[in-house]
């Protein structure tokens, strides 16, 4: 197998660090990754793999950043779209910049990336992994933009992989993984969920089931070393019987 | 607070032609509502409504499109304040493959397709709970779809599909419905049969809209209009939250008779 190309955003901690990990430890991967900021963990892997590793700080709400990242990776063989933010608010206290931003970064900076890099993943029969939720078919109180966020990004991948027949397209829920936007959270929950709601989501938290970065992340680049073009355009779960084949033996 | 409307009290927006103006139409005459529109023009046939229902109807003029913009629907509910439901029905269809897609594009569709529900939902909200109002949000079998070159589109109704979800989960009080009308035979299905959006789409599935008004299939707005108002006026609490087909079973009592 020739050496994977992979583009991941969001990468400087959680999944999208995860999933960079993996692909450079276990696939030889390079990898570009984009993020806000640098982080010591990101640092170590650019120490530890060199110029297999490529970070490129911005906004990913910029065009310019995506760009930046396919002048340093021109023949993306895959792209892992994670960067993403939950805000938490219930409808009728509504905040406008709040849903600006979350579809700004969730939903509207995805074709940054992807747009450009479309004629390489046609040539390369590249893959994309869009990292959903279940949120993009649930209804949790408190979360309506994030929800619609991840629906509308669901929709999306269902769509481009009806036009891209040579780009194998996976919108991925990763679990309820252990994160800082998983902590952040958890301390929120009682202010804006349904009370069984945030109890769920405490009872998750305290009983250890809370899915590793790793294992997650395993999935993840997995998918987008060797993702199956029968999957292409679906919408399943980490550890979903699809999703069995790409997890860590 | 005010009491509650004796008359349903509608706001219904997208209401100068299409689904829209037929579910005005059906509001006024089926259901003896009062109703109040929001649309970006007003045409001859809503201003025919208007001359014919006189006080039952309030023509509003405005874009409700727009990630900041409740305006709008504010100065709406300033001249009626107590709406009994809400029938958000403003929509674009823009297609384009993801391609040929730029930021301008997604911005369009979804600043009226998703923001104009929020901006004209969140200030109607004090109002419809203390009423025990309803919201039809029009949704499409786009929400759930993929077809080529309506990803904007579709992407647009899955996240109204959502907001209706978790809308109805945290407003007991509001029954909130999201609702598929099937393929009406409007100017926004007629600009599909053309050769410029065949172009955008792929052959076999643009063919299957031109087939479908050739061989006389398409819904008549007043058909499946009459279940949008009809779910607006009585639409039953323990449908909140669904994705309802307008001619599905959950809806064969909100059909004409």
């Amino acid at each position: 197998m020739s050496m994977p190309q992979v583009i991941v955003t969001g990468a400087s901690k959680g999944i999208g660090l995860a999933t960079a990990e993996v692909l450079l430890e276990v696939y030889g991967a390079k990898v570009v990754s984009i993020s806000r900021s640098m982080t010591p963990e990101l640092e170590a892997l650019k120490a530890k793999f060199g110029d297999k590793l490529v970070t490129v700080l911005g906004d990913i709400t910029e065009p310019e950043v995506s760009l930046e990242a396919l002048k340093a990776l021109p023949s993306p063989t895959a792209l892992v779209l994670n960067a993403a933010i939950s805000i938490f608010g219930r409808v009728d206290k509504y905040v406008a910049d709040d849903w600006r931003k979350t579809f700004e970064l969730n939903v509207f900076s995805l074709f940054n990336t992807l747009v450009p890099a479309i004629p390489a993943l046609r040539e390369n029969k590249g893959r994309v992994i869009f990292v959903s939720s279940g949120s993009a078919v649930g209804k949790t109180a408190g979360m309506a933009s994030y929800n619609a966020s991840k629906a509308a990004m669901n929709a999306v991948v269902r769509t481009f992989a009806n036009e891209e027949p040579d780009i194998a397209s996976f919108a991925v829920h990763p679990g309820m993984v252990e994160t800082q936007m998983q902590k952040h959270f958890l301390e929120v929950a009682p202010t804006y969920l349904n009370p069984a709601e945030a109890e769920f989501v405490a009872e998750v938290h305290a009983s250890g089931k809370l899915v590793k970065p790793e294992d997650s992340g395993y999935v993840l680049a997995s998918l987008a070393v060797k993702g199956s073009p029968e999957l292409s355009g679906q919408f399943f779960f980490w550890d979903s019987p699809e999703a069995v084949p790409y997890m860590k033996k | 607070m005010a009491p509650i409307p004796s008359r349903p009290t509608v706001l219904v927006t997208g209401a100068s032609r299409g689904i829209g103006l037929a579910v005005v139409q059906i509001l006024l005459h089926d259901f003896h509502a009062k109703v109040i529109t929001i649309s970006r023009s007003i045409s001859p046939e809503l201003q025919a409504l208007k001359d014919q229902y006189k006080g039952d109807v309030v023509l509003v003029q405005g874009d409700v499109a727009g990630r900041t913009k409740p305006e709008v629907s504010e100065e709406a509910l300033k001249q009626v304040p107590s709406p009994t439901a809400l029938i958000l029905n403003a929509g674009m269809a823009d297609l384009a493959p993801v391609v040929q897609t730029d930021r301008a594009h997604w911005l369009r569709t979804f600043d009226l397709n998703v923001f104009s529900l929020i901006n004209t939902l969140v200030p109607a909200i004090p109002a419809l709970r203390a009423n025990g109002g309803r919201v039809v949000f029009v949704s499409s079998g786009a929400a759930t779809g993929n077809t080529a070159g309506w990803a904007s589109y579709n992407a647009s109704k899955a996240a109204l599909n959502s907001l209706c979800r978790t809308f109805a989960n945290e407003e007991p009080l509001i029954a909130s419905f999201a609702v598929r009308p099937g393929m009406v035979d409007t100017p926004m299905q007629a600009a599909i049969r053309t050769d410029a959006a065949k172009g955008l789409m792929r052959p076999e599935e643009h063919q299957r809209f031109v087939d479908a008004h050739r061989e006389g299939k398409l819904v008549r707005p007043e058909e499946s209009g009459y279940v949008l108002a009809a779910l607006a006026v009585n639409g039953s609490k323990e449908l909140s939250g669904q994705f309802l087909n307008w001619n599905g079973p959950e809806c064969a009592p909100y059909m004409r008779k």
